[in-house]
């Protein structure tokens, strides 16, 4: 039994397992919305995160130091940072419609870093240092929240092209009113046709602009926000934690390194959909396309700098951690 | 129930603003005027944008300082030249890059002078709204009750502070009921915060620049250096611009060692020196501490760095049991090797060491020497066309030469120290300190509720005075669907607790189609 406990890759298995178990779930759930279903599919995915954490938990036993300085425990770590903030989100906001494109996003990650090497090696001296295990989970904590900014804006716009196609959104009159995902007490009819929306999707909830004017607030353009306004602190935080272990142990804050400068573009971008939203004339439509801008800047700094060695200044290749390049200078 | 809540309606607000004839205005004032347009979010939006699109460049062309010039010609050829002038190979300290900068700075400097006080006073001024107000806002709804008045008032308090909201109540003077209630005001300071932290590291990175300096030195174990003797000095502005100054100090490095890792015997585990600073003025001993890479020791605004390590040329040796140094002092095909006289000079009889250490030749593993014997014009021993004698030995390893007991013992390493001085140190961390909170804090939403009372129906039922109806606006800056969320479970604590008495139950549902 204990050898089993032991052993990394049942755990990754059984989280696996437990994700295609929640992905057919969640699948189900939007298509019934279902409250046996909902509740089904948010366990199977608390039991694959356990199995995920276990994994890394084994692994950091084994190596002896927190397993998280290459590729593929770097990429475990983002999976498990996007499941507990999803399984936060689903818990609070209660949507149908994401779960599943959430699900199928993870277990293509997942699966691709279960195909990269996982073999234990020593760390270099530059490495050996408890920034280490502070400034890294933090940054991909953040790039979790943009990821889930990023699938539910793209939920939010192939709905907007789906409903589009329909010829539904032109109506006058707006959306069908529909019962809410959860059970809700007796007053809860009166609620909805009183403030028009359920906390569902394609419910329109009314809200002034500074100006007076209403404006319809949609359910995955809301999603997006909050979660990029959870990644951008952390982003802020993870890179300024960076330089301050850069500047403790190599002297220097900040070197425009590719990787450095690229997180600093990552962060601009969604620097940009935060003020556009402030402003408050962006349409939702422009704001998710912003998102997935700032998604698309956060893969080229996540794998890009590596993979493409754009600069000609690439460092290591998979299998050794991008975001501790600064290592190449010790 | 006698809950009645009406559609919520877009009001009619912007007509009712006045248009005043401005009075002449005096220059600060214009200034300020003229100042705001630094205020617009949609030039910040512009600048972040372009910030990132030159950052963007800069990772995506080959920069100089990290890619060898010539290979950057024979990547663009042509193009070179006409690239170089437009500062794409140099982007971070390029012209339209500063130009940037500069221009951000003062965007983020004037725009937060204008929203500090909007935002301050949105954060701490309370404000009550009447009924006629309330019912033209767009974000309303309002209950119908019947009961006791002060009870009533009493629980649409306690239940806004059961939702942790700040509840205060109109002054007597208002003559009226009215509740203003918020929560998460420091929400709303949050930008403010974070802007002011990115202005407090710029200014303070610009101090840097300008007292600030970097400095290298390699020094071997047991020998010590005096600022500034430097074996480079880099200000952190071109040297005719810098103001800062030079520390009066002596640095001696008692020891220094570089660990591998048994495991791996080609990738250091650490490097550790010794390290002792004095102040030459007071001849006092400033710090003995022991440096490695990521513990640097820090005096002040001074900073000493394990940044590398390079051996000095010295190779401890033992012949015949006699402790010998040698150095390496000529090259022989390339190779840098020391050629040591031993005993007579008539003899005409050399010690000639090949050093080879990890991590400089290609393929060694570990640190070792090859050792051979020279005399008059040739090696000693071997057959014409082979290799002469010769030793191979590791370190603290012992062998003989043509009679002679050689032992290799190790190679002077000498640490490479890097040295900073930093005075805006503080500052920065400061800085960062303050753009973290203030990050965080604008996650949090200003929710503000505006409750008023009036009274409702006039007598025919007999029962005018306990008729009211309270209206209730609400408003958020963010965070819209918890904010709805929590109003609708607000909602229905006040159907539940304050629509005991059923009255009217059909009235108000025909009210609300
Ligand atoms: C060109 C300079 C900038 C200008 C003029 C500017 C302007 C503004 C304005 C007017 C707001 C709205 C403030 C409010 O709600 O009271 C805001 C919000 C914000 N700004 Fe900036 N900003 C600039 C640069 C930056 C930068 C570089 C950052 C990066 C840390 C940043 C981070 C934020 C954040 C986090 C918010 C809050 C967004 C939210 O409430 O969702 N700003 N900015």
């Amino acid at each position: 039994m204990t050898e089993l406990l032991l052993n990394e890759s049942s755990w990754v298995h059984a989280g696996i397992v437990f994700l295609i178990i929640s992905l057919f779930l969640y699948v189900g759930r939007t298509l019934t919305r279902n409250p046996v279903v909902r509740e089904m599919a948010w366990g199977t995915l608390l039991l694959s995160v356990l199995g995920l954490v276990g994994a890394i938990a084994v692994r950091s036993i084994q190596a002896e130091y927190f397993a998280l300085s290459n590729m593929y425990e770097s990429m475990m770590v983002t999976a498990i940072w996007i499941m507990i903030a999803f399984l936060v989100i689903d818990r609070w906001f209660r949507l149908p419609g994401i779960g599943w494109p959430v699900c199928l996003f993870l277990l293509v990650m997942v699966a691709y870093a279960t195909t990269l090497p996982t073999d234990i090696r020593p760390l270099q001296a530059a490495l050996q240092s408890y920034w280490r295990s502070i400034h890294v989970p933090i940054i991909l904590c953040s790039y979790a929240m943009f990821t889930l900014a990023f699938i539910s804006s793209v939920v939010y716009l192939a709905k907007g092209a789906f409903d589009r196609r329909l010829g539904r959104l032109a109506e006058a009159g707006g959306p069908p009113l529909r019962g809410p995902d959860s059970g809700d007490t007796l007053t809860s009819s009166l609620m909805h046709r009183v403030y028009s929306h359920n906390l569902e999707e394609d419910l329109k909830i009314r809200e002034s602009r500074p100006d007076g004017e209403a404006v319809s607030v949609n359910v995955y353009d809301e999603i997006t926000y909050r979660c990029v306004a959870v990644g951008f602190p952390l982003l802020a935080i993870g890179i300024i934690l960076g330089g301050l272990w850069a500047n403790e142990a190599w002297g220097n804050y900040w070197s425009w390194d590719p990787k450095e400068s690229m997180s600093l573009v990552t962060l601009l971008a969604y620097g940009v959909y935060l003020h556009m939203r402030v402003n408050g004339e962006h349409s939702a439509q422009t704001l998710a396309w912003v998102s997935v801008a700032g998604f698309v800047m956060m893969l080229i700094t996540y794998f890009g700098v590596n993979l493409m060695g754009l600069g000609l200044h690439s460092y290591g290749k998979i299998g050794s951690y991008p975001a501790l390049h600064l290592l190449d200078r010790a | 129930m006698s809950v009645s809540v009406p559609e919520a309606r877009s009001g009619p607000l912007s007509q009712l603003k006045t248009r005043q004839d401005k009075p002449a205005r005096s220059l600060p004032e214009r200034l300020w005027d003229w100042l705001a347009c630094f205020r617009s979010v949609q030039l910040a939006i512009v600048l972040l944008s372009l910030l990132a699109a030159g950052v963007l460049i800069g990772v995506l062309m080959p920069q100089e300082g990290l890619v060898e010039v010539s290979q950057i010609k024979a990547q663009y050829g042509e193009n070179y030249r006409i690239f170089k002038s437009m500062g794409l190979f140099n982007v971070y300290s390029s012209y339209w890059f500063l130009a940037l900068e500069v221009l951000f700075f003062f965007s983020l400097l004037f725009g937060s002078f204008q929203w500090l006080r909007p935002a301050f006073l949105a954060a701490t001024r309370k404000v009550w709204c009447g009924p006629e107000h309330i019912r033209v806002s767009p974000n309303h709804f309002w209950l119908r009750v019947t009961g006791d008045e002060a009870e009533v008032k009493a629980r649409v308090s306690r239940l806004l502070k059961k939702r942790r909201y700040g509840v205060h109540a109109a002054p007597e003077s208002a003559g009226a009921w009215r509740l203003y209630a918020a929560k998460g005001n420091f929400g709303r300071i949050g930008p403010v915060v974070a802007h002011f932290g990115i202005l407090a590291l710029l200014v303070a990175s610009v101090f840097g620049a300008f007292t600030g300096f970097k400095a290298q030195k390699i020094v071997a174990p047991g020998e010590g250096f005096a600022f500034p003797q430097f074996d480079s000095f880099m200000p952190n502005v071109d040297r005719q611009f810098w103001q800062g100054s030079i520390p009066d100090w002596t640095v001696t490095v008692h020891d220094f060692q570089v660990k591998f890792y048994e495991s791996d015997p080609t990738t250091p585990q650490q490097f550790i020196a010794d390290l002792e600073v004095t102040d030459n003025q007071t001849k006092k001993q400033l710090a003995r501490q022991e440096i490695s890479v990521n513990h640097p020791l820090a005096i002040g605004d001074m900073t000493f760095y394990q940044a590398s390590f390079a051996p000095t040329g010295k190779l401890f040796l033992e012949i015949d049991g006699e402790p010998k140094t040698v150095e390496i002092n000529t090259r022989f095909q390339d190779r840098p090797i020391s050629l040591t006289e031993l005993g007579d000079p008539a003899d005409q009889l050399a010690l000639v060491v090949f050093p080879f250490f990890v991590q400089q030749d290609p393929g060694v593993i570990r640190n070792h020497v090859r050792v051979f014997l020279h005399r008059g014009e040739g090696f000693v021993g071997g057959a014409p066309g082979q290799m002469p004698d010769n030793l191979q030995l590791f370190e603290g390893q012992e062998g003989v030469l043509n009679g002679m007991r050689v032992r290799y013992i190790k190679p002077e390493i000498a640490t490479g120290l890097q040295m900073k001085k930093a005075p805006e140190t503080a500052a920065i961390y400061l800085a960062f300190l303050i753009i973290c909170v203030g990050t965080v804090m604008c996650f949090f939403s200003q929710r503000r509720i505006w409750v008023a009372i009036e009274k409702d129906g006039n007598g025919e039922d007999g029962n005018s005075g306990d008729r009211h109806k309270i209206y209730f606006q609400y408003k958020t800056n963010k965070a819209r669907l918890s904010f709805n969320k929590e109003l609708d479970a607000l909602k229905r604590e006040l159907v539940a607790e304050l629509a005991p008495t059923t009255a009217n139950t059909s009235d108000s549902t025909e009210k609300i189609s």
